[in-house]
């Protein structure tokens, strides 16, 4: 009953820690959102509703609920504690605001634009699907938001998740096709050099082993002389600093957030 | 001998011809060249010495009758066959040679190991020898070519010697320890000595000028337990060759590689180090007998792309040796397959995969 209770009260409070900022955020005139959630006023009139279009038919298509949410700024709340900043945000307006509590597959986007970090969350089916190119799609959103081209990382998102689904894969990049020849024509070079080798076998002896009497060797004498020592020291790496995550930009984990569910993804400073 | 060889070379022991243009002493065994200051100098000149003695006491110089010489009108080799057998084609280049008797007999050989390998067994050992060459041309040693082949017993001079000597090492040996903040390397140095001496038997040195010497490195080894006393009746439908490079001159290669074996079983001897270089070697020959034998061999010729390629099988154990050619169209090919192949793999791997 008490475990019930918990079960119960805590969705409830992250609700109501998450109603205020999403109350007390401007709304705009463009009619009811239901994918983007844009408080921080980032996206053009024509974007907005472009993508709001095509999110919501990607989301019959697919089966899966795809979001974009942006903030200004965090509440005090969320930014104390083990448990917070943009992560935490977005994976608890995902889990509280967007599925009402229910486990969903999906995939956010959540920006902030106060800290100049992002982070995409992968829901359910979302988490596997993403688990290996969740870094490309973090370092092209990344790249927009860098450039201040916002309308482009919100279409990027939206065309890299659309893409993922329709094709299974993303293209492969031009260091990718220059490292897969390399390596080809390393590969390459080495099955020729066998080949070629199994072409020559004439070599000069440069040795009579063959021709030594068996157990006529004999070591009379085998005399050890010290010289001197030397000793040279070599200071230890120190111990790597921990990541939050975002850096340089690898932090791609899985993790659960506040209601348990578990959640994939990463995210990049820009 | 001392007259027209007067260093060694410090590194293989071979004897050093002087380089009017470079005016250097220079190793045609080994490819080394020196000064002659480093040549006087040298352990192998200045300690080493060969003991002459009575050497060659086992060489007969008595010469076969009833032997009729042929030459090769077109490459110039000359082969001994007996008087019954009909040599038609020259072993070395395949072309037709004529008879030209009386010129010069064998010199009777200590001992001759008879062909033991036949025409029928030569073919399918060519033919496994260009079996899964993916490289090779096609139709490269064709059946034609073989019917050609005629054996050929090669002059070879085979050395005993008792080899002592002594060797310096530089050494070392490391320990590796750590505290919280650094990793500590000692490394010790020892000069390590040893002196030891072994035995050699039949070293086997080619004593044909004509013949390449690392093509009968290769065709070795062969089982002297089945050497001979020579009959002249060995000869019969085969043809043999004089030997035109006498002990002395052969002496060289033989000297070398003794050397080479003696210090690479110092080396192993010296353990217990984490490296060991050498430093300095002494060693010297004695009591050195030689002997002179006939030894069974197939040579086979083919022309590609402008050069001719040889090939050789020992007549005793059937092994073949010779560097074959390569197929350009085939080289590109493999390497073009290989390449694309492998990098559409990796790509599929990076981009489904990581």
């Amino acid at each position: 009953m008490k475990k019930r209770l918990r079960n119960f009260l805590l969705p409830l409070l992250l609700f109501l820690l998450i109603l205020p900022f999403t109350a007390s955020a401007p709304v705009r005139a463009m009619g009811e959102s239901t994918h983007i959630y844009d408080r921080a006023m980032l996206f053009s009139m024509a974007t907005h509703n472009s993508l709001e279009r095509k999110m919501a038919e990607m989301e019959q298509k697919y089966g899966t609920k795809i979001v974009i949410l942006t903030t200004y700024q965090l509440t005090d709340s969320q930014l104390s504690g083990e448990y917070t900043g943009i992560r935490a945000f977005t994976e608890d307006f995902y889990d509280y605001v967007i599925c009402g509590g229910v486990e969903t597959s999906g995939i956010i986007l959540g920006i902030d634009m106060m800290n100049r970090k992002m982070w995409v969350s992968t829901t359910g089916e979302e988490i596997a699907r993403f688990e290996n190119d969740l870094d490309y799609l973090l370092d092209k959103v990344a790249a927009c938001l860098s450039d201040y081209d916002n309308d482009s990382a919100a279409e990027t998102f939206v065309k890299l998740v659309d893409q993922k689904h329709r094709l299974g894969f993303y293209p492969p990049g031009a260091g990718k096709i220059i490292l897969s020849l390399a390596i080809g024509a390393l590969v390459g070079l080495i099955v020729v050099g066998v080949l070629k080798s199994q072409l020559k076998t004439v070599y000069q002896a440069t040795s009579a082993r063959n021709y030594a009497v068996p157990g006529s060797f004999k070591l009379r004498r085998v005399n050890e002389l010290y010289l001197y020592s030397s000793v040279t020291q070599v200071p230890k790496a120190p111990p790597a600093e921990k990541s939050d995550g975002f850096g340089g930009g690898f932090g791609s984990f899985g993790g659960g957030g506040s209601s348990g569910f578990s959640h994939g993804g990463g995210g990049r400073t820009f | 001998m001392s007259e027209l060889v007067s260093f060694k070379c410090p590194s293989c022991g071979s004897p050093l011809l002087y380089s009017a243009e470079k005016g250097r002493f220079i190793c045609e065994y080994c490819g080394s060249d020196f000064s002659f200051e480093e040549v006087k100098n040298a352990d192998v000149n200045a300690d080493t010495e060969f003991d002459w003695g009575d050497y060659k006491e086992n060489v007969s110089q008595e010469t076969l009758e009833g032997t009729v010489s042929y030459v090769c009108k077109s490459c110039g080799a000359e082969v001994v066959a007996d008087a019954v057998t009909a040599a038609s084609f020259c072993p070395y280049c395949g072309n037709v040679i004529v008879m030209e008797q009386n010129v010069s007999g064998l010199i009777k050989p200590n001992g001759i190991i008879p062909f033991r390998i036949d025409k029928k067994k030569l073919h399918e050992i060519v033919e496994n020898y260009c079996k899964g060459k993916k490289l090779l041309p096609k139709h490269f040693l064709t059946a034609q070519k073989i019917e050609k082949v005629q054996g050929l017993y090669l002059p070879f001079w085979l050395y005993d010697c008792h080899a002592d000597g002594s060797m310096g090492f530089d050494a070392t040996r490391t320990r590796i320890w750590s505290d919280e903040r650094n990793t500590y390397t000692e490394t010790s140095h020892y000069y390590v000595t040893c002196e030891g001496d072994m035995d050699f038997k039949k070293v086997p040195v080619d004593g044909s000028h004509r013949m390449d010497d690392a093509l009968m490195d290769s065709v070795e080894p062969y089982d002297f337990s089945d050497l001979q006393e020579f009959a002249k009746g060995y000869l019969s439908g085969f043809v043999a060759e004089r030997f035109d490079e006498d002990a002395d001159s052969c002496l060289g290669r033989a000297t070398a590689r003794v050397k080479s074996s003696v210090a690479s079983t110092f080396y192993s001897a010296v353990t217990g180090y984490s490296s060991v270089t050498s430093s300095r070697s002494h060693i010297a020959l004695q009591d050195t007998n030689v002997n002179y034998v006939l030894l069974p061999v197939y040579l086979i010729t083919a022309q590609f792309d402008g050069q001719t390629y040889t090939y050789a099988v020992n007549g005793q154990t059937g092994k073949i040796v010779g560097d074959l050619p390569s197929d350009k169209g085939k080289i590109t090919k493999t390497f073009l397959g290989t390449a694309l192949g492998v990098a559409a793999a990796v790509l599929a791997l990076l981009t489904f995969v990581f």
